[in-house]
């Protein structure tokens, strides 16, 4: 596999895990559908159908978790953040 | 030039120096968000907000007075948020495509709520960057970001409908 697919699923991957950690009563049906659009992102990126960014798309995913995590410190937010970054920057 | 007006120089040189260095430091530790529709040059949030405006660019800027921004949604849990517009649409179709609501993330923007944002709040202002399919979600209205949306002095309206039309994406 491509070593920018492979990096860019293994960031995808963190932010699973780390949405996974997460005991946040409010919100859980945004959480549980933020995993289901991360893990569906990760087979459209291995599948190669990821649309380009360009550097100026966003996959909307920081923004989601922005809208709603309690704080903004949240490593979930960083590590989205990543996802988004990575996008930008390579795709 | 003899060796008396050489160092009479060097020391006049010296205090302009020192005075620009002070003074510059006096403005930056001085520095305050701008108000109104002053303008920042760039989007002064950490760097994963910011990058969710188009060019990871934003004002910030400190309301002076109450002022009215919407937010769309299509279920009760997302109608509380950090992110609002000054967008008003009357079609849900519009609000999709111009605020890139991709459909995974189930806002079908069928409501719209009224937020009244106290004066002194602090808001950061930029265009909403596109979402892949960006034929589908194209972005560029206008989006908002609070770092507080449970400030009590926020008034949150009740929902309206707007126009619901299906809303499809190849």
């Amino acid at each position: 596999m491509d070593a920018k697919i492979t990096e860019f699923t293994q960031l995808i991957d963190q932010a699973i895990d780390s949405a996974e950690q997460i005991d946040q009563e409010e919100q859980s049906d945004r959480l549980d559908n933020l995993i289901a659009v991360l893990k569906n992102l990760k087979q459209t990126v291995i599948a190669g159908q990821l649309q380009p960014s360009h550097g100026t798309s966003t996959l909307g995913l920081a923004r989601e978790v922005a809208d709603w995590i309690e704080s903004l410190d949240s490593p979930l937010l960083s590590a989205v953040g990543a996802v988004e970054d990575y996008y930008q920057k390579h795709f | 030039m003899n060796i008396k007006s050489l160092f009479r120089s060097l020391g006049l040189t010296l205090l302009i120096s020192v005075f620009f260095a002070v003074a510059s430091e006096f403005f930056l530790f001085n520095a305050s968000p701008a108000f109104a529709q002053d303008v920042a040059s760039s989007c002064p949030l950490p760097v994963d907000i910011a990058n969710t405006f188009l060019n990871s660019e934003c004002q910030e800027i400190q309301l002076s007075e109450a002022q009215d921004f919407y937010r769309y949604y299509s279920t009760d849990n997302m109608k509380y948020g950090r992110y609002l517009t000054t967008d008003q649409y009357t079609k849900n179709v519009d609000v999709i495509r111009n605020l890139a609501l991709n459909q995974a993330w189930g806002n079908q923007a069928t409501q719209i709520e009224t937020v009244t944002l106290p004066a002194g709040t602090i808001i950061y202002k930029g265009i909403v960057a596109p979402q892949p399919p960006t034929e589908c979600y194209p972005g560029m209205g206008h989006q908002v970001f609070i770092k507080d949306s449970k400030n009590p002095n926020i008034k949150w309206s009740a929902g309206q409908n707007i126009g619901v039309e299906s809303f499809s994406c190849p």
